[in-house]
């Protein structure tokens, strides 16, 4: 289903922000999984350039080395064009690519889930593919490595509820299935307090990007809790 | 292996002395603009007097100044929660206590607002030690649950402590100042999974 309306966005005549960013998405999902066909699948819009220029610089250079001249440099585009596109610059520009990468990771999450036969299924599938996107993203690797006091702020207190609240409206459709649309939206809140929970932190207990040592930890930690949760809500109700 | 956030001084210290000197001045001129001499004529002692207590100057001020307010947090939620006998009740207890302490925070939320990419990276170092400490509190608290014989009590801690605090630092969805609301919490995340 997603796949179709890549598609077809694509296809439309006028092409708008919202084709150009999942032409991009369908760009960067196929680089995830190393699987570019070059030329298909570039970017070919300006927008589009700019936005995969920033995430290579990001990649290469952090935040705070990053200038707009090496995002125009990199997408071959000029000053002018950047600052016309983007008039209030280099944040803005991030801005987009977090937006855009927020869409391909939680489109990249349904197409997976999908597969799952149940919820247990759909939690481990959800988990593991966050967490490889996560680590496969390199913007996000470098900066958190070069520009720890940029990134920080985002992942704590109010900035960090604001990006709780978002994950559990985005992720909570990963769950309906089995869930009412509440417990889905805790559950997907409580999923990615986990991931930011133990990831990055070097955990001696738990290596969650090991396959077999999530499902253990899925198994005993969160599922019983959600068994909970669901009686709870059938109760209330 | 890993520091405990401890308070070390003694309340006629000169250091201590210095200590919350320093706290006061932060809640005035925040962190970046701190300077070593403020500090001095603050606290009526000289720069040098400074430096023999905090050798590598205002860094490491800071640093204590942090894990020695991070201390009083844990005394207070620790004297707090001696009060409740039951895991469960610790737990909410504990939970709403320690999130209110946050909030009431004065001096930490003006540096919050005004400076947060100087607070969040010196705030993240005291984390690890503050979950280090949670890991081995709830490791003493365990006897009073009948856990499930399959769960080993250091992970168990260890995810205690880590999605306490991060519930603490940034609630989300819960409602942390809802009696009802942290009971959900603990019943549903945490002592579902726990007991057998």
């Amino acid at each position: 289903m997603v796949t179709n309306q890549v598609v077809i966005t694509e296809k439309s005549a006028e092409p708008s922000f919202r084709s150009e960013a999942q032409s991009y998405l369908r760009y960067q999902v196929d680089l995830a999984d190393k699987e570019v066909i070059e030329g298909v699948d570039a970017p070919t819009s300006t927008n589009d350039k700019i936005l995969e220029s920033a995430y290579r610089c990001l990649s290469k250079f952090g935040y705070s080395k990053t200038s707009m001249d090496d995002i125009a440099k990199e997408g071959r585009c000029s000053r002018a064009t950047l600052y016309r596109l983007f008039p209030n610059g280099k944040d803005q520009i991030i801005a987009e690519v977090v937006a855009v990468n927020t869409e391909i990771a939680f489109n990249k999450l349904k197409l997976v889930v999908q597969e799952s036969k149940s919820l247990r299924e759909a939690v481990i599938l959800s988990v593991e593919c966050a967490i490889g996107i996560l680590e496969k993203n390199e913007a996000l690797q470098t900066v958190v490595v070069f520009d720890p006091e940029y990134i920080l702020p985002f992942l704590a207190f109010e900035k960090m509820d604001e990006i709780f609240k978002k994950i559990a409206e985005l992720g909570s459709p990963l769950f309906d299935l089995w869930l009412s649309k509440s417990n889905s939206m805790k559950l997907a809140e409580w999923l990615a307090r986990i991931i930011f929970a133990y990831f990055g932190s070097t955990s001696e207990q738990l290596k969650l990007n090991q396959t077999k040592a999530l499902e253990e930890f899925i198994d005993k930690f969160v599922m019983p809790g959600i068994k909970v949760m669901a009686e709870d809500s059938e109760i209330s109700s | 292996m890993n520091s405990i956030p401890r308070r070390i001084y003694d309340q006629n210290d000169t250091k201590y002395k210095i200590i919350e000197g320093t706290l006061e001045l932060i809640g005035v001129v925040g962190i970046s603009k701190l300077t070593v001499e403020e500090v001095a004529l603050k606290c009526d002692v000289s720069r040098v007097t400074i430096y023999r207590y905090f050798p590598k100057g205002k860094d490491q001020l800071i640093a204590e100044v942090i894990a020695d307010e991070a201390f009083r947090w844990l005394e207070g939620l620790m004297e707090y929660v001696g009060e409740y006998n039951d895991f469960e009740d610790i737990a909410v207890h504990g939970i709403m206590f320690a999130r209110k302490k946050l909030l009431e925070h004065e001096i930490l939320n003006k540096v919050l607002t005004d400076e947060p990419n100087v607070i969040l990276p010196l705030l993240t170092v005291e984390a690890n030690r503050i979950v280090a400490f949670v890991h081995l509190y709830v490791v003493t608290q365990l006897f009073k649950l009948k856990l499930n014989p399959e769960l080993d009590p250091e992970d168990i801690a260890e995810y205690l402590a880590r999605m306490l605090l991060s519930i603490i630092i940034s609630p989300g969805s819960w409602d942390l100042s809802n009696e009802a609301d942290v009971r959900r919490l603990v019943k549903t995340q945490f002592l579902a999974s726990l007991s057998a």
